[in-house]
């Protein structure tokens, strides 16, 4: 049984779990998906790379910036069977330079940083990003689902 | 007919008399051009070509004259205009000295002054074509950006010892302050400007780091040489340096203007003294000046101390730490080995941050530690006074000796000690003081920058998009900027310095967004304590809390391990620091007797929902946000927290 009490100005309710099964009256304003102040999520209404999104990390804003940018660029406008199969080129730049900073970018995750970048590409693709939020690396982050989807609802929001 | 030449004839001296009325009004107001049309049918018959005389003459001069020096004015300064833009580019590809020629920055030459500044004008622009003559009466400053930099070619052979043979002499994009907020605008112009070339310039000897676990996680480090490593572990095992980026991800300055796609090049060591926001340049304290075409201020601030300690003299000054950079990190953390007591002056967050870190290390080491502070209980600013009141409890179960309600009216050296003799008269005798009073934001740049410095919050006066004059912005403690919803202010936490850095930045490549999306904070203090909160969190608000029972899952050590991220906030944001706590001690079945378990606490102002505190409660500030984002009145709180769920993990 939820009771209530009051200090001065501040009120302070307790609430069991029963009384917040109850769904919610609030109102919440409906929010506009297109909204120039919000932040963007990793493509932008527009269907161009948001290269200043947090889920990227460093990875636009580095030395090996514009390989990365250029090499996952050619992967999300590549419209192959295989998407970015004709990427080829690019993402062995992007590798070639980021073999140059080992610290910046470990080495053991040499495979793993070209497959995911495709991968986070294609999941990009699907309006949300699996890429990971640390610099230091295009680790595969262990399935953060939790902080890509919110991400998402932060871009969403 | 007749009546015509009648009526003709009777005005005919009238017309006569009217001309030469006209005539000698002419003379006497020497300028006849309005007068002209009513005169000149009757002057052409009565006067001769010569119309009024002398001054008819003079003013045709004068007008002509002027005429001609404003061509003549035009000319030059597009031909100068060319001659500067060619000799610029020949500069940028050539040269790599900086001028150390100390010249007055008043070779601005844009005003359109009357024919006098043709003449000035002139003898600069037949520059190329005549040899170099650097005995001009004011020789104009090197600085690239600058308009008569003509006797550049000359300089370099004249001036032989610059300040240091390397730096460049032109940013454009210049960050003053290396902290957090400067790292991110860098970041943010990096991704959005590709091969923009970026200077930091920071007093201080470091690399860009980011400030939160040096008053946390390094702490809770079991690793000996973590103060020079400065690496922290968070709780997935996963391990990170509190720098930004290693070395290696910033090039040197002297490379900067040659980088192929540009880069960022940090400056340590070095500090802004002077600001030419006309010229568009900066000088350093070596006397260095760096020209930008755009200018971010980010200067944060420096702790603020007490008077008391202030004038109390040599030994207790240096028996005083003031917590903010890497080096106080050091000492205090060797003080905290050497010495027996220690107190922390301030119950705010980094006063209760530091004790709470303390007195883990007092478990250890027998350390006795000590927090005061005026408030009632520990952040008495920020919490309710129930909730303070809780917290103090808990940090005192961290081994913390609190004093409260504690107005310091004298420090003094005795015996070896330092005692605090508070203004009710009780006495403490400690070893080294910490004092976590509050931040002084840095705005010595106003002065020489003109700009303006808010008498209320402190801190330079930004508008909402962030910025204060047209090349110039300001982010993170140092920007007192207008937040559309929720008013002017200034925040000193490192999410808006993240937040606003990051604006700043994006507005410094051509974006004009405001500052909208709100930053967040959060605490700990100890593994039971965790909260985060976003917008303004003030005690002497009207609040309403909705409280659930806790339960052993709801601590922030569990929140981490649940969601997988080792920083609580990297879920907010990429890569802030964590917020876990010590491995120390493993928290096991928490003793959750206490009412305030987890909840949301609700910030009202005019029955608005201005700010909210997540207790205990992880994960959900997306909500929280938009809460506040709408800044709607709503009827039942209550209502507004079944949002989050607070039962649930």
């Amino acid at each position: 049984m939820s009771y209530c009490k009051q200090e001065g100005k501040d009120r302070i309710i307790f609430v069991t779990k029963e009384d917040h099964e109850t769904p919610s009256n609030a109102e919440l304003v409906a929010d506009d998906p297109d909204d120039p102040y919000e932040e963007q999520g990793l493509i932008l209404p527009s269907g161009e790379i948001n290269w200043n999104c947090p889920c990227l990390g460093g990875m636009a804003s580095g030395p090996c910036g514009s390989q990365f940018k250029e090499a996952f660029s050619c992967f999300h406008y590549s419209k192959e069977e295989v998407k970015g199969s004709e990427c080829i080129e690019q993402f062995r730049g992007m590798q070639e330079c980021m073999q140059k900073y080992p610290d910046l970018y470990p080495q053991e995750e040499d495979k793993g940083s070209s497959s995911q970048a495709e991968s986070g590409s294609a999941a990009a693709a699907d309006g949300s990003a699996s890429l990971s939020e640390n610099d230091s690396a295009a680790e595969a982050s262990p399935g953060s689902p939790d902080s890509v989807s919110l991400a998402d609802n932060q871009a969403a929001s | 007919m007749l009546t015509c030449r009648t009526v003709w004839r009777k005005l005919a001296p009238l017309g006569r008399a009217s001309a030469t009325a006209c005539r000698q009004s002419v003379r006497r107001a020497g300028l006849n051009n309005a007068r002209t049309p009513l005169c000149v049918p009757v002057a052409h018959m009565s006067t001769g070509p010569a119309g009024g005389g002398g001054d008819n003459l003079k003013y045709a001069l004068l007008v002509g004259a002027a005429f001609a020096g404003g061509l003549t004015y035009a000319v030059l300064t597009l031909r100068g205009d060319q001659d500067r833009y060619l000799e610029r580019m020949a500069d940028i590809s050539s040269r790599r000295q900086i001028s150390t020629v100390k010249q007055p920055a008043t070779q601005t030459l844009t005003e359109p002054p009357a024919a006098g500044a043709a003449e000035t004008a002139a003898p600069p622009e037949p520059k190329p074509e005549a040899p170099p003559s650097p005995e001009e009466p004011s020789p104009p400053p090197e600085v690239a950006g600058a308009e008569a930099a003509t006797s550049s070619e000359a300089a370099p052979a004249a001036d032989a010892k610059p300040a240091s043979p390397t730096l460049p002499s032109h940013a454009p994009y210049l960050l003053i302050g290396g902290g957090t907020a400067s790292f991110a605008a860098a970041r943010s112009i990096r991704a959005r400007d590709p091969g923009a070339k970026v200077l930091i310039v920071t007093d201080e000897p470091n690399l860009p780091y980011m400030r939160p676990p040096l008053s946390k996680e390094l702490w809770f480090s079991d690793d000996p040489s973590v103060t020079e490593t400065l690496r922290f572990k968070q709780w997935n095992g996963k391990e990170r340096s509190i720098y930004f980026q290693p070395a290696s991800f910033y090039i040197d300055a002297e490379d900067l203007k040659s980088a192929e796609n540009g880069g960022v090049a940090v400056l340590t060591n070095r500090k802004v003294v002077h600001m030419d926001v006309r010229g568009n340049k900066v000088k350093l304290d070596d006397d260095t000046e760096i020209s930008y075409d755009k200018c971010l201020i980010a200067t944060g601030g420096i702790p603020r101390n007490l008077q008391v300690i202030e004038r109390a003299g040599e030994e207790v000054m240096k028996r005083t730490t003031l917590f903010r950079k890497i080096e106080d990190f050091k000492s205090l953390d060797k003080v905290s080995r050497s010495m027996q007591s220690i107190t922390i002056i301030g119950g705010g967050f980094l006063g209760s941050e530091l004790a709470c870190a303390l007195g883990r290390r007092s478990t250890e080491t027998g350390l006795e530690v000590i927090q005061m502070f005026p408030e009632k209980g520990n952040m008495g600013k920020v919490l309710p006074e129930y909730l303070s009141n809780w917290t103090t409890e808990k940090v005192k179960k961290e081994g913390v000796k609190i004093i409260s309600e504690a107005l310091v009216k004298s420090v003094s050296y005795k015996d070896d000690k330092l005692e605090i003799k508070l203004k009710d008269g009780r006495l403490v005798k400690t070893d080294h003081i910490v004092a976590a009073v509050g931040l002084e934001p840095n705005v010595d740049l106003a002065k020489s920058a003109g700009l303006e410095v808010d008498s209320d919050f402190g801190g330079y006066r930004v508008n909402a998009e962030l910025q204060a004059r047209s090349n110039i912005w300001v982010a993170g403690d140092a920007a007192c900027f207008y937040d559309i919803r929720l008013g002017r202010r200034r925040v000193e936490h490192h999410d808006h310095a993240v937040v606003s850095g990051r604006l700043a930045g994006e507005n410094m490549t051509g974006a004009s967004k405001p500052y909208w999306h709100q930053s967040m904070f959060w605490s700990d203090l100890g593994p039971d304590v965790g909260y985060e909160a976003i917008g303004i969190v003030d005690s002497s608000l009207p609040t309403v809390g909705v409280f659930a029972k806790a339960t052993a899952k709801d601590t922030p050590k569990a929140a981490t391990e649940e969601s997988g991220t080792g920083i609580r906030s990297e879920s907010e944001t990429e890569d802030t620091a964590s917020s876990a706590v010590a491995p120390a001690a493993p928290a096991p079945a928490v003793e959750n007797k206490d009412e305030y378990g987890k909840g949301v606490i609700f910030y009202l102002r005019d029955k608005v929902v201005v700010g909210i505190i997540l207790w205990n409660v992880f994960n959900r500030m997306p909500i929280a946000r938009k809460i506040i984002k709408d800044g709607e009145e709503h009827a039942d709180l209550n209502e507004v927290a079944k949002l989050f769920n607070i039962h649930e993990d």
